[in-house]
């Protein structure tokens, strides 16, 4: 797995290991301030120079956010949202990625400049004519319509035919051979030839779809139909908004635990896999 | 030509063939899920769009009575509209800044995280950590650290004897304050993807290459560079398409500002469609960006390809 | 005793789960209506349900007023009350989504400033008489007329807010200052005497804390300015711009000055830097007096004075207010506007406070716009914070309800930044705006 080029000698390596504790340090330290400040108080967030450390640590923040808002709710909604949507993503990806991947069929180029096409259209412009046809369907402030206009994405067929491409064409066309089916095939072989891209293209899809934002917020009328970052952000409406900063430091913090799992379960299919979108030489 | 190329640069070009056959039907069948959606939530939503270009429209009242203006819009922000163009030379700042300075250290990162380090899958979390951070969260932190009076870079800076730097109140220094923290976002995501394009090229190619003497350097540009173009044609597109239409992490942490100097267009489109209520103004702003994304990424396709 | 909220998660009746179970109780019927209401159904003859959307979302605002509209629906079994909430910034975006998506509100709480693009777009039901004599009679003359487009009242004022200077009384003490400001060059030298700087030259303390980044954090202050030093805005008959006379020029450059004094800063609210202790003097709101309440500077170290004024000018604060108001779209008008007169009238007698009153100074520690209400909480009012905010709405001024209002004053905004910015000069400045804002004009009216 691990391919490198000249081991030089000790001086170049302790001055990668620099670079990556400089840079690691970078990444971590505003991060590490995030959940130190959740459990500060607000002034102390407030306070300049930084606060470090909180005088007190407790997680006042975290209770004033549990009673400030339905987070049990939003969670359970979020969970629910990302996870189904993710799912959808994975599969119309894997379908439509393998279909422009190994199948020639008259128009396919064209109709995949579409699909990349749609990749450069910024979300809000087409905001109204899908909430339009949203509420049309009847979905407004309710699951379907959180979930289904998600679950198709460029990005991701883009990703996935980049990956079976490489496939091998032998192993699909033995199987045809035998009389296999071609969904068959599908799911037999091709999926399980492509955990790593479904691995890598589900935490990314997971990351985006958990922070989406602006869709749920107009999706969503009442608090019952909640997302995380919806619920975080509807702590904006206090009048007093900067001293409840402790709280968005804390809904910040809970908010990005499930998506930590989700990277550290799915990381190692995910380094394989992007290895395997279309890049061999 | 690599399978990747063939693909991305001239999809299919060379190998599709014009019949209708039973596996043809196969391919329809396949896509035909992904795309009904795309069409349904994103192409027939984008038509309506450029159809809503062609006319003015504020969104509270119904369709049926839109002022039809032709190419009205258009010629507005073309001819008239200092802060389309301004908002339109920010946006490529951006894009430029964000595209080579992440990609030169992602790609960093990556060579330095191939070699044998140890605890790799703890730096590749760390790099990561920054992407899955909410934007709320960012802003917080972020204006914290750069708080051009109280801000913790600053402290920092004077600690080691340095002038301290206004950064986000300053009409020179916001923008690149701002590409630093896009940059401290996203790093870790393109890395990765780096990491794996170098994991995927053989051993082999390198050890051969050392038993004839090649420097570190010339392994670098004759054998690593080449082979992982194809991943640097992904990660280059697709940092660009992104990059063309920032506008979380400006909205959030300067507004725009100071007055417009990190007012990016995709913002100035919000602005225009949801606070002034002039959606065929913004329709319009959105098919002109479409545009130039898709021109500039043909040219990059075509740029990546050429050399080979 | 336990109960549940309505997340499922038990609670012990503490203090605070009691005003959760309140609400949840307050909004349990509505609660999985909601969650499973897809399209709107229509409802049998009597019954009636009533549609609210404001940007009261925090708990403390949403719990005293879902409360109050129990109220209502106890005494009125038919009527169904359902409240959504958004933040301010979202607000906009909510209605329109709404207006097209036939998601309509039945009531609106809105900014007026947004007045014409709703009545040009005829998004408002236009009031029934008896409410509208009911508002030009109860309310204040400027009120009215924040109310008011194209000579009709459009529904009822909530709250009302103008503009102040607001300083920090320990930062006077210490800079040895008795007495606010009055005059422009008063202004600029507090500010100056304000600044603190530590030994190595930086700024501890600003004498002055500009609001950057906000159209209403830049242009409210700085019209309030205007008008105290004699200027306009805008024309009478709104055909153009008067803003870049050399009355908003001399204002501009006061501003300017006391930048490049470096008596300043640039901030927004969330930066809380008044509240930290490390500004003298701001131009806010009266609403700020609750996030000031909850910060650690204490009341007592808040003084509120009037606005400075140039030479010959008096101080005139900018006020602006919320509406109540009736969709155009709604089924249930009458219903809506039969809840909205009992909302904004007095309870029993003439002297009583209304239930709008009672929520706003409440709950919001507002400045209630209807006048019997004014009076029916003179105590309130007088708190030495909100005291200065309600009598300088016998002087105030309404922020100008036109056509384009919005692009007009953010394009004031950038060019105000742009001179403090050193981008431009003050006049160059305020021409590029007003240039701007006369083509805006012009456009719609032709519209």
């Amino acid at each position: 797995m691990n391919t490198s080029y000249a081991i030089r000698p000790a001086v170049t390596t302790s001055l990668k290991y620099l670079l990556l504790i400089v840079g690691a340090a970078i990444m971590l330290t505003p991060f590490a301030w995030m959940i130190l400040s959740s459990m500060m108080t607000s002034s102390e967030i407030l306070a300049r120079p930084l606060t470090w450390f909180p005088a007190h640590p407790s997680f006042d923040a975290y209770r004033g956010l549990r009673d400030a808002i339905p987070l049990g709710r939003m969670y359970l909604n979020s969970m629910f949202v990302t996870t189904s949507t993710t799912i959808g993503i994975l599969l119309t990806s894997s379908l439509a990625g393998y279909g422009f991947a190994k199948f020639q069929f008259p128009g396919r180029d064209v109709l995949f400049l579409i699909v990349l096409a749609t990749m450069m259209i910024p979300f809000f412009v087409v905001l109204i004519p899908i909430f339009y046809m949203v509420s049309k369907f009847g979905w407004v402030d309710s699951y379907p319509g959180l979930i289904v206009p998600n679950i198709a994405t460029a990005f991701g067929i883009f990703l996935m035919r980049q990956y079976m491409v490489s496939l091998p064409d032998e192993v699909l066309d033995a199987a045809r051979v035998d009389g296999a089916s071609e969904f068959e095939i599908y799911w037999r072989i091709v999926l399980p030839l492509s955990t790593p891209v479904i691995g890598a293209l589900g935490i990314l899809a997971f990351v985006f779809q958990w922070n989406n934002f602006l869709w749920p917020l107009v999706v969503a009328r009442t608090d019952t139909m909640w997302t995380v970052p919806v619920g975080l952000n509807s702590l904006r409406v206090y009048a007093s908004s900067a001293q409840v900063i402790n709280m968005q430091m804390a809904g910040a913090t809970l908010g990005i635990i499930p998506l930590v799992i989700v990277f550290l379960a799915l990381q190692r299919y995910f380094v394989r896999g992007i290895a395997l979108t279309g890049i061999k030489g | 030509m690599t399978t990747a190329e063939q693909v991305l640069v001239r999809p299919g070009r060379a190998r599709a063939k014009r019949r209708v056959n039973r596996r043809s039907l196969a391919g329809y069948a396949f896509v035909a899920p992904a795309l009904i959606l795309l069409v349904v939530f994103a192409l027939g939503p984008f038509l309506f769009t450029i159809w809503v270009s062609l006319h003015s429209w504020n969104m509270l009242t119904p369709l049926t009575t839109m002022p039809f203006e032709g190419a009205g819009n258009y010629s507005y922000l073309l001819n008239d509209d200092a802060l389309f163009r301004e908002t339109f030379g920010n946006t490529v700042y951006f894009a430029v800044g964000n595209v080579v300075v992440s990609v030169v250290l992602a790609l960093s990162i990556a060579l330095v995280l191939n070699g044998p380090i140890r605890l790799r899958a703890f730096w590749r979390a760390a790099f990561f950590m920054p992407y899955v951070t909410a934007p709320v969260a960012i802003a917080i932190v972020w204006r914290n650290i750069l708080d051009s009076n109280w801000g913790m870079l600053n402290g920092l800076l004077a600690r080691v004897g340095l002038p301290e730097q206004p950064f986000l109140d300053s009409l020179n220094q916001a923008m690149p304050s701002l590409i630093g923290v896009s940059v401290w976002h996203e790093v870790g995501y393109y890395m990765i993807i780096f990491l794996a394009g170098l994991q995927a090229i053989p051993y082999d190619l390198y050890e051969a290459a050392k038993l004839d003497g090649a420097s570190t350097w010339r392994l670098f540009w004759t054998i690593t560079l080449p082979l992982l173009r194809p991943t640097m044609l992904f990660v280059v597109v697709v940092i660009t398409l992104s990059s063309l239409q920032v506008f979380d992490l400006p909205f959030i942490l300067t507004q725009g500002g100071p007055v417009n100097s990190t007012n990016t267009l995709v913002m100035y489109m919000y602005e225009t469609a949801f606070k002034f209520l002039r959606m065929g103004r913004a329709t319009a702003m959105a098919v002109m960006l479409f545009g130039v994304i898709f021109t500039m990424t043909m040219i990059q396709l075509r740029l990546l390809r050429e050399r080979e | 005793m336990t109960t549940s909220d309505k997340t499922g998660n038990r609670m012990f009746m503490t203090p605070v789960s009691r005003r959760r179970f309140a609400q949840g109780l307050a909004a349990s019927p509505f609660v999985f209506g909601a969650a499973s209401r897809g399209v709107r159904t229509t409802y049998a003859q009597d019954k009636v349900k009533l549609v609210v959307l404001t940007h009261w979302g925090s708990a403390e605002q949403k719990d005293p007023l879902e409360k109050i509209f129990a109220e209502y629906t106890q005494a009125n079994p038919n009527v169904t009350i359902e409240l959504q909430t958004v933040a301010f910034d979202d607000l906009l975006n909510r209605i329109t989504t709404g207006q097209l998506g036939g998601e309509a509100p039945d009531i609106y709480h809105f900014y007026n400033l947004w007045l014409p693009d709703f009545v040009g777009s005829e998004l408002l039901a236009a009031p029934p008489d008896d409410i509208s004599t009911d508002v030009t009679g109860a309310y204040g003359e400027g009120t009215v007329g924040g109310a008011s487009y194209n000579s009709k009242v459009w529904g009822y004022p909530t709250e009302v807010n103008d503009y102040q200077l607001i300083y920090n009384k320990k930062a006077f003490q210490e800079a040895g200052i008795t007495a606010a400001p009055t005059t422009f060059a008063e202004f600029r030298d507090t500010a100056k005497k304000l600044t603190k700087k530590d030994s190595s030259g930086k700024v501890t303390q600003a004498g002055f804390m500009f609001l950057a980044g906000w159209d209403s954090g830049v242009v409210h202050p700085w019209t309030s300015l205007l008008w105290s030093n004699g200027g306009q805005y805008v024309a009478d008959d709104y055909s153009k711009a008067l803003f870049n006379s050399q009355a908003g020029i001399d204002v501009l450059q006061l501003e300017t000055d006391i930048v490049n004094d470096g008596s300043s800063i640039m901030s927004t609210l969330t930066d809380a830097d008044f509240e930290s202790g490390r500004v003298g003097m701001t131009i806010m709101a009266n609403w700020w007096g609750a996030t000031l309440r909850a910060s650690s500077l204490g009341m007592d170290n808040v003084g509120v004075a009037p606005i400075p004024h140039g030479e010959g000018g008096t101080p005139i604060a900018l006020q602006y207010e919320w509406l109540w108001g009736v969709g155009n779209t709604s089924q249930n008008a009458d219903a809506a506007w039969t809840f909205l007169k009992w909302l904004n009238n007095p309870r029993d007698s003439a002297e009583a406070s209304s239930p709008m009153g009672e929520f706003l100074t409440s709950a919001l520690n507002a400045i209630p716009g209807r006048q019997s209400d004014q009076k029916a909480h003179a105590d309130l009012l007088s708190d030495p914070f909100v005291k200065p905010f309600v009598d300088a709405f016998a002087t105030s001024k309404s922020e100008p309800i036109i056509p384009g209002a919005q692009e007009i004053k953010t394009n004031l905004q950038k060019q105000i930044e742009s001179a403090w910015a050193g981008q431009e000069s003050p006049t160059d400045a305020l021409n590029t705006a007003a240039q701007d804002a006369d083509r805006i004009l012009k456009e719609k009216a032709a519209s």
